[in-house]
């Protein structure tokens, strides 16, 4: 879910080898095979497709000298009383092609702002398809995982009723794909259809940092979602392990808290004291879209094996109603962590601050206590443009979302968030 | 008195005469050759919109969808599952982008949709009931 950065030592980002061989591998099939389709006659033949979505929004509250982000691989928020538009802004392209022999392949690239500032475009998807008959799917390649139960995807913002998705259920995720595959099977059981997914996959995510700095970390992620749909409704269970490495600066912290003698400094070095951490994380909703009323009641929680992994419960209820091209809607969610930060016991000495700095810093990446209450409107200026306004009161406990640097930073802060935003898709 | 009575008689025979001047209504086609031979709403909902193309026979489903902005297109989607064309573009949205499906294979008109049908095992459309011949074979009639 996260890397661990030890004060003073942020780990430089870098460009992944695999997303460029997988970028340039998706490239060449789409121009060399997907090109050959345009001059298609029938619709059982190839085609080739391009098309974009993208969200302009701009976003201001009223608390000062707090940042609010929509997530944690961003690396500027929105300040008090100025107007942001890079918290929600993105645009993402996507070039498809339908090959023969059941086939087909996709690349998608987006750009909006990472968590070492820049905006330089990622390869978000790029697979080979291969689907027989619709039971069966298979995707290899770069894939984006379920995260989602109404939208699919978090960057879509046409996609879905508010603004943004909820900071709460999905500001902690800090990468929406992985490079590596899944497996879709689907039937049709007691009038409804059962939809099973398995996947599997590696994943870089992003962490931004309040001091400026960023850190990216190699997840590996293996997890299955389990759908049910039947007219309106869908339900869905899902499950998702990720591993990830403890990183090289870890032995030493280790090996500073054990010197301490302190039996409450070694507890904590035990429990880093591995090669690899794992966090495993359960959802599970139900959502009713039919006609004009849209809802979903969506529960989550997540389980880690050391105190650098998240250990929070989550829940979200989000209704909207359609009233001509006007769309009202009304949203709460709430995360709360299960645990609250440990400390070394050691004390507060300057000989002390590096070792007791690190491990605050290590659970803090991930705290999520907070809750949101959401009202806004969508207006459908067309079938390819949306219109939003939205309100959000957050209640922020303990929460790694926000940039805090009151005073009395940590303690907790209320915001009132406005946001004003147009999505379109082409 | 009698003049009453055919003012009544008038205005309750007017909507009728409306009914039948209206469309004749949407239905669902498939070739003939597919071995079709009914659709539930429910079978019709999971091809058009994405969520399990195959039909009863086992084969493939390729639903053709008319272009935007001719009153069939609305018309289908309104009565199968109450959403509007903007609806129906957002929850395209959702899946195209997130690489689950595409949509239904888009024409022009409703003469390509029927031209596709007839030479296609595969396909299914919608069209008026107006616009129906021989060459293919309604498996169910949309009703809001």
């Amino acid at each position: 879910m996260k890397c661990l950065v030890i004060e003073g030592l942020p780990r430089p980002r870098r460009v992944s080898p695999r997303g460029k061989m997988i970028f340039r591998i998706s490239m060449f099939l789409v121009l060399s095979m997907g090109a050959a389709s345009l001059c298609a006659q029938d619709f059982r033949e190839d085609r080739f497709a391009v098309r974009g979505f993208g969200t302009i929004a701009a976003v201001t509250h009223d608390t000062d000298d707090v940042e609010f982000r929509r997530n944690t691989g961003q690396s500027d928020g929105a300040g008090a009383g100025e107007v942001e538009f890079a918290s929600d802004s993105l645009l993402g392209v996507q070039l498809s092609a339908k090959l023969p022999a059941d086939f087909d392949v996709v690349v998608q690239g987006v750009t909006h702002q990472r968590a070492d500032g820049d905006w330089v475009p990622q390869l978000t998807q790029g697979y080979l398809r291969w689907s027989p008959d619709d039971s069966f799917v298979v995707r290899a390649g770069r894939v984006g995982y379920d995260i989602y139960l109404l939208a699919e995807s978090r960057q879509v913002g046409y996609s879905y009723l508010s603004a943004r998705p909820s900071p709460e259920f999905y500001g902690q995720i800090s990468n929406d794909d992985i490079d590596g595959g899944d497996l879709t099977y689907k039937r049709r059981i007691g009038g409804g259809l059962v939809r099973a997914r398995l996947f599997a996959g590696a994943g870089d995510g992003e962490l931004a940092f309040e001091d400026g700095t960023s850190s990216e970390s190699q997840q590996r992620l293996v997890g299955a979602t389990l759908d049910y749909l039947r007219g309106g409704w869908t339900a869905r269970i899902a499950m998702v392990q990720i591993s990830y490495d403890a990183g090289n600066d870890i032995p030493l912290l280790v090996a500073g808290l054990r010197a301490t003698g302190l039996p409450q400094a070694a507890s904590i070095a035990n429990d880093l004291d591995e090669r690899v951490y794992h966090s495993f994380g359960v959802q599970a909703g139900v959502a009713y879209d039919d006609g004009p009323l849209q809802a979903q009641l969506l529960y989550g929680f997540a389980n880690s094996d050391s105190i650098s992994g998240p250990d929070f419960n989550k829940v979200l209820a989000e209704v909207g109603y359609r009233l001509d091209r006007w769309t009202p809607f009304v949203a709460f969610a709430t995360s709360r962590d299960r645990n609250p930060i440990r400390t070394t016991g050691l004390p507060d000495l300057p000989m002390f601050a590096p070792l007791n700095g690190a491990i605050v810093r290590i659970q803090e990446v991930t705290r999520s206590t907070q809750h949101t209450a959401t009202a806004g409107v969508r207006y459908d200026l067309s079938s390819h443009f949306d219109f939003k306004l939205q309100v959000d009161r957050m209640h922020a406990a303990d929460t790694s979302l926000l940039f805090d640097r009151r005073p009395d930073a940590g303690s907790p802060v209320d915001l009132t968030v406005f946001t004003a935003s147009v999505d379109f898709v082409f | 008195m009698k003049r009453l009575v055919a003012i009544l008689m008038l205005a309750l025979a007017l909507p009728v005469a409306r009914a039948d001047d209206a469309p004749a209504g949407i239905v669902v086609i498939v070739n003939p050759a597919s071995g079709v031979e009914r659709l539930t709403r429910s079978e019709v909902i999971d091809i058009f919109l994405g969520r399990y193309r195959k039909l009863p026979t086992g084969q493939l489903a390729l639903p053709i969808d008319v272009a935007e902005g001719g009153p069939e297109r609305a018309q289908f989607y309104q009565q199968l599952v109450k959403k509007s064309p903007a609806e129906m573009s957002s929850y395209w949205a959702r899946l195209v982008f997130s690489g689950q499906t595409s949509p239904p294979f888009q024409v022009p008109d409703v003469k390509t949709a029927l031209q596709l049908v007839e030479s296609n095992p595969n396909a299914i459309a919608y069209v008026d009931r107006a616009a129906v011949n021989p060459k293919v074979k309604v498996v169910l009639e949309i009703r809001p």
